[in-house]
């Protein structure tokens, strides 16, 4: 994995972690936020219902008061007061009253408790009303369970005297608690009330409206309004009313007493969580979203960076493999002032001093080049001139001797001047030679048939009288594929290694000859028995003009590392000192161009 | 038992118009009056008209042979005299000539016996010159009477088109909704003042009121209640004698002495009094008997005082349910306040509005006749019971024939409700008769126009 | 038992009495005297009733008055039934170990029932009734003033009366009635009536509601009756006959000295407004119900109580309407006060019964002079008689039903 994938990865791994956190820490803090913001609300509700229910309770109260205020009501006081009077007359009075004063419940009683009409049941007119009949009626609006035709109903109440001559007239007046009560309760959205008409213990949904009649699934709600009836004080619970969490609702449970302390019944403001939910989840989805585009965002700005950041060590990596492939005078763009920058500028001064140093080596090298080429030339060139010289002498000084020796050695002495002198010629001429390196011409070629006829071509030398024998060995892979390369150039260059090898074994040994397959390669090694060179005559044995031998010019090998390299081969050499060398030469199957080499050549 | 002021009212009130002249001014002819009613016949038949619990309407059409005038007195109609044999079991009626029905034809004594068979499967009716005969089975000497019944007027079918021997004509009719009558130019009796009739059916009290009060019409119905209010408002009011009878009626005969005493407690412990001076702004006059004293004259010997609210019922007693008709306030009070009364006595009673099957109704039998014997049958045929047959016509008898009913226990008089009418101030000649009945022949528009 | 509980329906005959006819049934009928009530018969039936069941002996009776009878009647009837018992063996004492009877004289609304609950010991109590025919008529009238109108009853009946004719002279004296179906020719002194013939009115079409008639003397045949298309006129021969046609005819409007007439709308009960000879020049009115001719020096001055509801002053040449609220019927009266002629005319805002006052016609603004006289129920016929001394006014009894003629005079007080 690259570097700056390595970096990329990391910088957007930290940045998702961060953002993942961060969403995590903010919605955890909004929805505490929200809980406790819904509670203040839910409470805040509850105050205002706990408002709005005493201003009913006003209402109710005034109305009851306009009624007894009103002539209508005085003039009935005043009637009924008289005697005999007629009640009968006023039956239908509480009703009409009542719709007038929008009061569900409105009776019209005597000051001995009698009813003289009554709105909420009008064939009640005659009995006793027992609020008025036992003790003074309160002030203030109550609450009441009143005993209707087809059963029992909540109300807010309120009582008022109408003065009279005699004995005052109550009008009692209410308003009924139930659905059309809690539908005309101004309530904000999302809230809504419920009564539960408290029948003695336990609990029945039949018994729970809200402002659209019956609740469903009122069961849920028995716990809760267990708990008031168990405790007789205001309860809250939160209610699941599927399995949908924005289906909830946070329900606050007030009791409703009479003026005795009874529990009459238990209103429920049940405030939704829908809202709450949905904006919870609308800010996780939103902190998801912002997280999903967080790290988006971070993975181009990682990217960005990375590149950034890698770009110079990119850059340093590829100048590195440019040195490495040999372009030593590469040289970075120092854009920066950083460490990266000082980075590039080392490289630069690396390069700088590589090539310097390079060159200086070069040019050492040269310089001992040129000295080993200087002393090989003059060894080279003293070793014919001392024989002349001698002979040149022996000559004059026969001639001042004379005669028929002088004759004799003249003939012996010419003779010697001649061989030396082609002794001479030759050294020139391999000099000469070397320096005219031909360029390879590449065809299609058996290689083993060219190790074999080396062999062939050098038996003479391997079997020369003078000296000990050497033994010549091929081990060549037959199933060897042809080649493209200069057969002539490769002939010189393997016949050069077979000469240095009988070279290398003047007591005589063993040469062998092989031929292997390595891969995109084939490889030629050419082994032998001799004494072996150091590591340090290894390392210099490709120098040109190097010689291990007493009579060589240091060309050969040098001759046949240039043929090898035309090949884009490679001569490696394995020897260590009275164990022989063996030297290796890899050859490309295939060389770039040798179609078009072979298509001219052929 | 105080004496009522019916009489007084009736007499004062209705019956100073009981004459073909309005007061001072001659009647005039022409126009429409409109009528509203309560209910909604589907047909004009004289057999639907006569199920009609406030039938006004049907005398206008078709006639009987005999019929009640405005004071209750059986008067001829189509017949001008009649004969019994001593058993009550012979009757001939001879026929009034020269009447013919509204569609033309001649009354002849044939139609008739055609449409009293029709009527009465178990007659014999046969006829004879001038007359027809009828014969039955059982002594019936309250047989005028019972020809009086609207279920007993005679009509004619004639090439599908109904028509009767009354005063007025079917112009228009839509069930239910609209009748329009026109008058019948050779009525025997002479031809309405009023051209035309146009009754609108199915208004509520409340509506027709309204309507009069508007000009929208020219006679509507007033509910007992809405009397005292509507006289107090200077309305022109007409109060029949108390002829409707208000009574809970039970659907079976009592099973054991407990479910008899439990009946007689709770009939004892209805405040009646309250019902009609409160409830009915008293209107009508309490009821312990089933035909208003008016009709018998001996009611007053049934009078038991209410008694105390003291539970006489134990309390174990089950629950009975009553139905009253929800399209009439005044009979949901009045069910409410008898359940009141019966729960006082420790007999829970249930009211419930809807016309199921329950153990006790509380309804408005109107009394279809003046005839006390034909009044008790009637109210004994609503009671689910047999009606009464009579063997002749003495006090003692219809006397007996009563208290026979009310120990039957199927039945709990309440109350003895009045119809009334209000009427526009220019209609005149409004005679309401004792018993409710209207005769809008005789009234006529105080227009300009003759 | 004699009475039977709806025995008093004077159409409803047994086959015994076949014999009779209808007709003259009928007649008799209705000239029995209205308010004398028999309470001997019910007394009788009572008694014997009672003392079946107790048997002869002694009883505390007691009598309680539930119906509309007067407590002279009552007393009356208690005495009666107190004599009956006797006669049949009971014994009636205030108080101690007999058997207590309380009778109750209550009323249906076409009866009287007396009923008798009779308790005897522990035993339950029995009762027993009789039903009483009739019902009373109590009429009341006031009048007082110093012209007054006097009126006197001549006659009634159960059947509506359209006019009466007291026959000039002659003793014992003849009233002639006509009803919508007959004439009644009655002889006998002031309220003592006996009929004498009863002439049917044969027509062939029925009569309009609210028919009208009028009876007019005459001189040479006694009497014209004039009913809507039908003309009767009586024949004076021995028998007295009448004979009766179709006919147009138009009716005498005044008195005969003023010899107008106007035709009469054969379906309606109205006149139709053309008049013969007519009146000044002019012969064709607006429709009315009633006319009255008021003598002045030089013409008469025609009241007409249209069909229009307003009074017409016409004398053929100028029609003046006064503001006056009368009803359709006027009449003129000829008498010693004022000018000598006054008109009678109802009141139409007079309620349920009819008023009757006097008017002085001075110009054309009638004047009301003296004070009205009250009616026991409407007035429903009102003609003048030819001698212009008198009117006849019928009027319907709202108490009783009945209709009753009353000869009208103006008296007046110096």
């Amino acid at each position: 994995m690259s570097f700056r994938r390595k970096l990329l990865l990391l910088f957007t791994l930290t940045v998702i972690m961060a953002v993942l956190a961060v969403a995590w820490a903010v919605s955890g803090i909004t929805h505490r936020a929200f809980e406790q913001t819904e509670q203040e609300r839910t409470n805040a509700l509850v105050a205002q219902f706990h408002r709005e229910f005493t201003r009913r309770g006003e209402d109710v109260a005034r109305r009851v008061e306009a009624i007894a205020d009103s002539e209508s009501t005085s003039r009935m006081a005043l009637d009924l007061s008289r005697q005999p009077s007629d009640a009968g007359t006023y039956v239908n009075e509480a009703a009409a009253v009542a719709k007038a004063q929008q009061l569900d419940f409105l009776e019209f009683v005597t000051a001995g408790g009698a009813i003289v009409s009554s709105a909420q049941w009008p064939a009640k007119f005659g009995y006793k009303e027992a609020l008025v009949e036992n003790h003074p009626p309160p002030g203030n609006a109550f609450l009441k369970r009143e005993e209707l035709p087809d059963g029992t109903a909540l109300g807010l109440f309120a009582v008022r005297a109408v003065p009279s001559a005699d004995k005052p007239l109550f009008v009692v007046g209410g308003r009924r608690l139930d659905q059309d009560f809690l539908a005309s309760l101004e309530l904000p959205a999302g809230t809504r009330a419920m009564l539960y008409t408290n029948s003695g213990s336990g609990f029945s949904p039949e018994l729970l409206v809200d402002a659209a009649g019956k609740v469903p699934q009122g069961e849920k709600l028995e716990p809760l309004v267990q708990r008031v009836q168990d405790t007789g004080a205001e309860q809250n619970q939160v209610i699941s009313w599927s399995s949908d969490p924005a289906d909830s609702e946070n329900v606050d449970a007030i009791p409703l007493k009479s003026e005795q302390g009874d529990l009459l019944g238990l209103l429920l403001v049940g405030n939704s969580r829908r809202d709450l939910v949905a904006v919870e989840k609308r800010i996780r989805s939103t902190a998801l979203l912002v997280a999903g585009l967080g790290a988006l965002l971070a993975i181009l700005v990682s990217s960005w960076i990375a590149a950034r950041v890698t770009r110079p060590v990119e850059q340093l990596a590829a100048a590195s493999r440019e040195v490495a492939a040999g372009n030593w005078s590469t040289q970075l763009q120092v854009e920066s002032g950083d460490e990266l920058g000082e980075m590039a500028e080392a490289f630069n001064r690396m390069t700088r001093e590589l090539t310097d140093q390079r060159e200086r080596l070069v040019q050492a090298e040269r310089v001992a080049a040129w000295r080993e080429l200087a002393r090989r030339l003059a060894h080279e060139l003293k070793n014919p001139l001392f024989p002349l010289q001698i002979t040149v002498e022996n000559l004059l000084k026969s001639r001042q001797h004379g005669g028929e020796q002088f004759d004799e050695v003249f003939r012996e002495s010419t003779g010697t001047l001649l061989a030396e002198i082609a002794n001479l010629k030759t050294i020139i001429s391999r000099f000469s030679e070397f320096s005219k390196m031909p360029q390879p011409r590449l065809r299609e070629m058996d290689i083993n048939d060219l190790v074999r006829d080396v062999l062939l071509t050098h038996q003479a030398q391997l079997q020369a009288e003078g000296r000990p024998p050497i033994v010549a060995r091929t081990e060549l892979e037959d199933s060897l594929e042809q080649i493209s390369a200069d057969p002539d150039l490769l002939r010189r260059a393997l016949a050069n290694l077979v000469l240095n090898a009988i070279d290398a074994m003047p007591k005589g040994g063993t040469l062998t000859l092989r031929t292997r397959d390595a891969g995109p390669n084939v490889c030629i090694e050419v082994a032998d028995t001799g004494s072996g060179m150091t590591k340090e005559e290894c390392e210099r044995l490709f120098t040109p003009y190097y010689t291990t031998k007493e009579y060589g010019t240091g060309l050969g090998l040098a001759f046949v590392q240039s043929v090898i390299s035309d090949h884009h081969g490679r001569i490696s050499v394995r020897s260590s000192p009275g164990r022989g060398s063996t030297f290796v030469i890899e050859l490309p199957r295939h060389q770039e161009g040798t179609a078009q080499l072979s298509a001219s050549s052929g | 038992m105080k004496r009522t002021t019916w009489p007084s009212l009736v007499i004062g009130s209705v019956l100073a118009l009981l004459t073909a002249t309005a007061g001072a001014v001659r009647p005039h002819y022409g126009g429409t009056v409109r009528v509203m009613v309560r209910e909604a016949p589907a047909s004009v038949e004289p057999a639907t008209l006569a199920a009609w619990q406030n039938d006004h309407i049907s005398t206008l059409i078709f006639e009987g042979l005999t019929g009640f005038d405005s004071r209750s007195h059986l008067q001829p109609k189509l017949a001008t005299r009649w004969q019994s044999d001593s058993q009550y079991r012979h009757w001939q009626f001879w026929l009034r000539s020269g009447v013919t029905f509204q569609d033309g034809s001649p009354l002849t004594p044939d139609a008739l016996a055609a449409a009293l068979r029709s009527a009465n499967s178990q007659w014999q009716v046969s006829v004879a010159a001038d007359s027809v005969i009828i014969e039955t089975d059982n002594p019936t000497p309250n047989m005028p009477a019972v020809l009086a019944l609207p279920e007993n007027a005679i009509s004619n079918h004639t090439g599908g088109k109904l028509s009767g021997t009354g005063p007025f004509q079917v112009a228009a009719w839509q069930p239910g909704k609209r009748l329009v009558l026109s008058a019948f130019e050779g009525y025997w009796g002479g031809r309405p003042f009023a051209d035309s009739l146009e009754i609108t059916m199915g208004q509520a009290w409340r509506q027709q009121l309204i309507a009069l009060e508007l000009g929208r019409a020219d006679v509507v119905e007033v509910a007992p209640q809405q009397v005292r209010r509507a006289t107090l408002d200077g309305k022109r009011i007409f109060t029949s004698a108390p002829n409707q009878l208000v009574a809970v009626v039970f659907a079976r005969d009592p099973q054991s002495e407990e479910e008899r005493h439990v009946r007689q407690s709770l009939s004892a412990i209805i405040d009646r009094a309250a019902i009609r001076n409160v409830l009915l702004q008293g209107q009508g006059e309490v009821a312990q008997t089933v035909l208003p004293n008016w009709m018998s004259g001996y009611a007053f010997l049934f009078t038991t005082p209410t008694s105390s609210p003291q539970p006489t019922v134990p309390l174990s007693a089950p629950t009975l349910t009553l139905s009253y008709d929800p399209s009439d306030p005044t009979m949901q009070l009045i069910a409410q306040r008898v359940a009141l009364n019966g729960r006082d006595a420790g007999v829970n009673l249930q009211p419930l509005a809807a016309p199921a099957s329950t153990d006790a109704r509380l309804v408005t039998i109107t009394l279809p006749s003046p005839n006390p014997q034909t009044a008790l049958a009637a109210v004994a045929r609503a009671a689910g019971l047999a009606p009464q047959q009579f063997q002749g016509s003495s006090p003692e008898e219809l006397y007996a024939q009563e208290q026979q009913l009310l120990q039957s226990g199927r039945i709990i008089p309440l109350i003895h409700v009045p119809q009334a009418v209000a009427i526009a101030p220019n209609l005149n000649s409004w005679q309401e008769g004792l018993f409710g009945n209207w005769d809008l022949a005789d009234v006529w528009l105080g227009g300009a126009k003759p | 038992m004699a009475a039977g509980y709806n025995s008093h329906h004077p159409y409803m005959l047994r086959r015994n009495c076949t014999g009779l006819i209808f007709g003259i049934v009928v007649g008799l009928l209705l000239t029995l005297p209205a308010a004398a009530t028999d309470w001997n018969t019910p007394a009788t039936a009572l008694a014997q009733k009672i003392a079946t069941i107790t048997g002869p002996g002694a009883i505390a009776l007691e009598t309680t008055n539930r119906s509309s009878l007067t407590a002279a009647e009552v007393n009356q009837a208690r005495s009666n039934l107190i004599a009956e018992l006797q006669s049949n063996g009971v014994q009636v004492v205030t108080s101690g170990q007999a058997a207590s009877v309380l009778v109750t004289f209550s009323e249906t609304a076409t009866n009287y029932l007396w009923v008798a609950e009779i308790r005897q010991g522990a035993g339950e109590d029995k009762v027993v009734m009789v039903s009483v025919a009739g019902t009373p008529a109590a009429v009341t009238f006031s009048s007082s003033s110093p012209l007054s109108i006097h009126r006197t009853l001549l006659w009634s009946q159960d059947t509506p009366i359209l006019d009466a004719l007291l026959l000039p002279g002659g003793s014992p004296q003849h009233l002639i009635v006509l009803d919508p179906e007959k004439v009644s020719v009655l002889s006998g002194t002031n309220e003592v009536w006996r009929q004498e013939q009863v002439f049917p009115i044969s027509h062939a079409r029925p009569w309009p509601r609210d028919v009208r008639g009028r009876l007019v003397f005459s001189q040479e045949h006694l009497f014209d009756a004039y009913l809507p298309g039908v003309v009767c006129q009586a024949v004076l021969a021995a028998p007295l006959s009448m004979g009766c046609h179709e006919a147009d005819d138009p009716w005498p409007l005044g008195t005969i000295s003023q010899h107008v007439r106007g035709f009469f709308s054969p379906t309606r009960n109205f006149f139709t407004g053309v008049l013969v000879p007519g009146i000044g020049s002019q012969n064709a009115f607006t429709p009315f119900y009633a006319a009255a001719p008021l003598p002045r020096q030089n013409y008469i001055l025609w009241a007409l109580a249209g069909v229009d509801g307003a009074v017409h002053m016409v004398d053929g040449i100028n029609d003046v309407v006064p503001k006056v609220r009368w009803g359709s019927d006027i009449a003129a009266l000829k008498s010693d006060c004022g000018s000598g002629w006054q008109l009678l005319a109802t009141d139409r805002d007079s309620g349920e019964n009819d008023k009757l006052r006097a008017y002085e016609v001075a110009d054309r603004e009638p004047a009301p002079m003296g004070s009205a006289l009250e009616f026991g129920g409407p007035i429903t016929a009102l003609w003048s008689k030819e001698d212009g001394n008198s009117a006849i006014a019928v009027e319907r009894n709202s108490e009783s039903g009945k209709y009753e003629a009353y000869n009208l005079a103006i008296a007046c007080h110096r």
